[in-house]
């Protein structure tokens, strides 16, 4: 099989033999080899039509086509391990299985409805490494045998999240569960279940925490907040209701009656897209506010 | 300084509890610094008259500080005086309802009365106070006396000086100055850092310290003041009484730790579980009950206390039940926390239990100490261990929350995730970041990027090339807390402004409504009246209510010990 091929050829496979399960690069290939790219394309073409070479697409570096032997299965690194599928990061298989771990973790920290804690005595109740992985493998949630590796990088996201803490473990307990070779285990580390509610500052209750236009809005602008729009809806809920407010700019023919004119605001709202557009309507009713209370009053009158 | 958002709230707290001219007055000074009043007539436009009673009224109140120039130079010539706003007075108005609440809380609704009645205004001497409450009754008098007594003895009420009024960055600056030149070689900025709070001491000790506003009772007929007896402190509280010159203001900081107490105390129980909450109550109420306490905004630990005295303040039950039969030896509220070994232990050894987790003592590395509530706990025997409560440690903590909980909302739990990756100054480029929070490439640029405009995150380009090209280097990303923590507060500064904003125009738009001729008619049904009276009650409940929530926000970031503080605001 090897002879039939031609010299360079030979030599651009013995190139991608060397490069083992990691496979290699077209533009390294041309440095190493020094050869025109076109030659390279055509030795490569003639040896894929062979079925000798592959190529294999890098999850780092997605643009770079990475060829290795047609026998050989791409290293871990190049597909990215079990996060990826397709070389696309699966995010509902890692959210599923940051909340099932997170869940274990919680049950095993608080114990019964009045979220009992264990004394710190009692470290060796909350689970290890070790045991966090053989829940993750009995529990059925995927086939593919994750390593300690995965489940520590698992672990890390739930504490950059905030949820979990991990302390430093006991040692003893651990090491007789211990199954995997000494070297590789420095310390079991046990983790504990933080239960960190976030701590609202109480901004975001308020139109302002979300608004989008805050920084542009000022007490005499086009943007203010005697005539905000999100105000409106925040404070008068029962008014909509009685079809009585007219959020400004929006025009008086949106009265349509109770449930259409809340519902009629938020779909208008959300049809506006862009923020340019919410400005400006704002702007066409600057000093208005007063007015179309007025304009509200003669309305209501000859209801 | 410029509109920046912290004034915008000063001009629109000094709106609302002062009206329109006495906040056009604070812009004008805001904006432009100390003024002299024939200045700040022209800037407003106001009559003189309508000015000079304006400021009297905001010099009563203390938020405008005046100064006389001393100096040669300058803009006015000797003996003209300057006035300057207080920022802290003013933002600390609005919390005056909660102060209140504490103080009824604390002492009882006659101390309620006492505070509001202070807070109206500004400052008062013991019988004015007594006049305007109209208490007649000499019992309801003596009764009052002895309240004031001991708001002033435990600091709720300070006196208030010449001092006071004036501005504390002109002698922080020159005794700053005259401390440097003591210094023999260039200062590094550690150096120049510890001379700031030096000094900064220093001006606190000789404000505070100007009177204490008590005198001794003169009992002897010959007018002689009785001598104490030597090494007996027999019925102090007879020796010594309100001095009734005195004028007197509300203590701010002490109603601020109050309601860093409570603060604590949540925290706790929402980290853990309600009984740790109480434990942490007790400890806090044993810290403050040590005699001559003063328990300060800036203090970074609690005074300490013994496992003993904790246990004395527990709820009720937990000691009494050692006479009971052993199957339940504490109160339910202490043991439902624990999972203890065995139920018929003392009382004391399950609170040492409680102390243990609080102080975090299974978890020595340094990740697990910034998570502590309480200081180390060895645990010794026959509960003689202390504790402090770490109000450092809790703050740092509370800031990051904070942070963390409004970015979480506002751009998404991604957002929140980068953020804890590089809390505390970490720098990582886009690929590393998104490899770790195990995030897709563009959702994490994304956010990196919204975080950025706001405030929060910076980049450091480290170039690979010698020409520094920004296509060939690295973009580390990285966030300073401390950048995070003013971002948040100026907008926190602003929404409370616009709420502020908001409620006027809807107080207008309301008192114009019930003036209608329509609605004066209409208005004569109750039920229409009240129905536009409750709708009135309602919207200012909930902006208040929004208004007080975005304040413990801004209590979290900025007054807590090590927070953003105020600058050149001086809260001194």
């Amino acid at each position: 099989r090897l002879g039939a091929l031609a010299s360079d050829e030979a030599m651009v496979y013995t190139h991608i033999q060397n490069a083992g399960n990691e496979g290699i690069w077209t533009k390294s290939l041309k440095a190493k080899l020094n050869m025109h790219a076109t030659v390279i394309n055509r030795c490569l073409k003639q040896l894929e039509q062979r079925q000798l070479v592959k190529s294999v697409k890098n999850v780092k570096y997605p643009t770079r086509k990475t060829y290795m032997l047609f026998n050989l299965k791409p290293s871990v690194e190049l597909t990215g391990g079990p996060w990826f599928n397709d070389n696309e990061l699966d995010v509902g298989f890692i959210e599923g299985l940051l909340q099932a771990v997170y869940t274990f973790i919680e049950k095993k920290t608080f114990i019964g409805d009045n979220y009992q804690v264990w004394p710190t005595s009692r470290t060796d109740k909350y689970p290890t490494l070790s045991d966090i992985r053989r829940f993750v493998h009995t529990s059925g949630l995927t086939e593919v045998k994750l390593e300690e590796e995965h489940v520590k990088s698992l672990l890390d996201v739930l504490v950059y999240d905030g949820q979990v803490e991990s302390l430093p473990g006991s040692g003893m307990g651990g090491w007789e569960e211990d199954e995997e070779s000494e070297e590789e285990r420095e310390r079991s580390r046990e983790r504990r279940k933080k239960r960190k509610r976030t701590y609202s500052s109480g901004l975001t209750e308020v139109p302002c925490g979300v608004c989008e236009v805050f920084d542009f809005c000022a007490p005499k602008g086009p943007v203010n907040a005697r005539d905000c729009n999100y105000y409106d809806d925040w404070l008068l809920p029962e008014k909509t209701a009685r079809g009585r407010v007219n959020p400004a700019g929006k025009g008086v023919k949106r009265r349509e009656g109770a449930e259409d004119a809340a519902e009629g605001e938020e779909t208008v709202e959300e049809g506006e897209g862009t923020w340019d557009e919410a400005g400006e309507g704002e702007e066409g009713d600057e000093g208005g506010g007063m007015e179309i209370g007025y304009e509200e009053e003669t309305f209501e009158e000859y209801d | 300084m410029a509109d920046n958002p912290t004034t915008r709230l000063c001009v629109q707290i000094i709106r609302t509890f002062f009206g329109e001219a006495c906040s056009e007055i604070g812009r004008v000074l805001l904006s432009h610094g100390r003024l002299l009043l024939p200045k700040i007539v022209r800037l407003t436009g106001l009559k003189p008259r309508t000015v000079r009673a304006c400021l009297i009224v905001l010099i009563q109140h203390n938020v405008v500080w005046f100064a006389e120039n001393e100096a040669e130079d300058g803009d006015g010539s000797r003996g003209d005086t300057f006035y300057e706003v207080n920022v802290e007075e003013v933002c600390m108005r609005l919390r005056f309802g909660r102060f209140v609440e504490i103080a009824g809380e604390a002492f009882g609704d006659e101390a309620s009365g006492i505070i509001k009645c202070i807070l109206d205004h500004g400052k008062l001497r013991l019988p004015a106070l007594i006049d305007l409450l109209q208490v007649t009754d000499a019992k309801k008098k003596n009764s009052h006396r002895s309240t004031f007594h001991a708001l002033v003895n435990s600091h709720y009420l300070t006196p208030t000086s010449r001092l006071l009024h004036t501005s504390p960055k002109d002698k922080l600056i020159a005794w700053e100055e005259a401390e440097k030149r003591k210094l023999k070689e260039i200062p590094s900025a550690k150096i120049l850092k510890s001379l700031r709070e030096e000094v900064e001491d220093k001006l606190r000790r000789e404000r505070e310290g100007q009177t204490t506003g008590l005198k001794r009772k003169a009992t002897t007929t010959s007018g002689r003041p009785r001598k104490r007896a030597r090494g007996r402190d027999r019925e102090e509280e007879d020796e010594e009484v309100v001095d009734d010159d005195v004028w007197f203001r509300v203590n701010y900081e002490r109603f601020n730790v109050h309601l860093r107490d409570s603060l604590v105390v949540h925290g706790a129980g929402e980290r853990y579980n309600p009984s740790f909450g109480l434990v942490i109550r007790a400890l806090l109420e044993a810290a403050d009950s040590v005699p001559k306490a003063y328990p300060r905004l800036s203090d970074v630990r609690s005074n300490p206390v013994s496992t003993h005295t904790v246990s004395t303040f527990l709820p009720a039950g937990s000691g009494s039940s050692n006479h009971h039969s052993n199957s339940n030896s504490h109160s339910p509220a202490l043991s439902a926390g624990l999972k203890l070994p065995s139920s018929s232990t003392a009382p004391t050894s399950a609170l040492k239990q409680y102390l243990l987790v609080l102080s975090a003592s299974d978890n020595p590395s340094p990740a697990g100490q910034a998570g502590a509530f309480v200081s180390r706990f060895a645990g010794g025997g026959g509960g003689e261990g202390k504790v402090q409560v770490e109000f450092e440690t809790i703050a740092e903590r509370m800031r990051r929350r904070v942070v963390e909980g409004y970015v979480r909302e506002r751009w998404g739990d991604g957002a929140g995730r980068v953020l804890g990756i590089l809390w505390g100054g970490t720098m990582m480029d886009e690929r590393q970041i998104a490899k770790v929070a195990l995030m897709q490439a563009a959702v994490v640029r994304s956010a990196l990027t919204s975080l950025q405009t706001a405030g929060f995150l910076s980049l450091q380009q480290v170039p690979k090339t010698p020409q520094r090209e920004p296509a060939r280097s690295f973009f580390l990303w990285f966030c300073s807390p401390q950048a995070c923590y003013t971002a948040l507060l100026s907008t926190l500064y602003g929404t409370i402004a616009n709420l502020l904003e908001r409620l006027e125009r809807e107080e207008d738009v309301a008192t114009r409504e019930v003036a209608r001729p329509w609605n004066v008619a209409r208005a004569e049904r109750s039920a229409e009246r009240e129905g536009i009276r409750t709708e009135r009650e309602r919207k200012r409940d909930r902006v208040w209510g929004a208004v007080g929530r975005a304040d413990g926000g801004v209590l979290v970031l900025r007054d807590l010990v090590s927070g953003v503080g105020w600058g050149t605001g001086l809260a001194i």
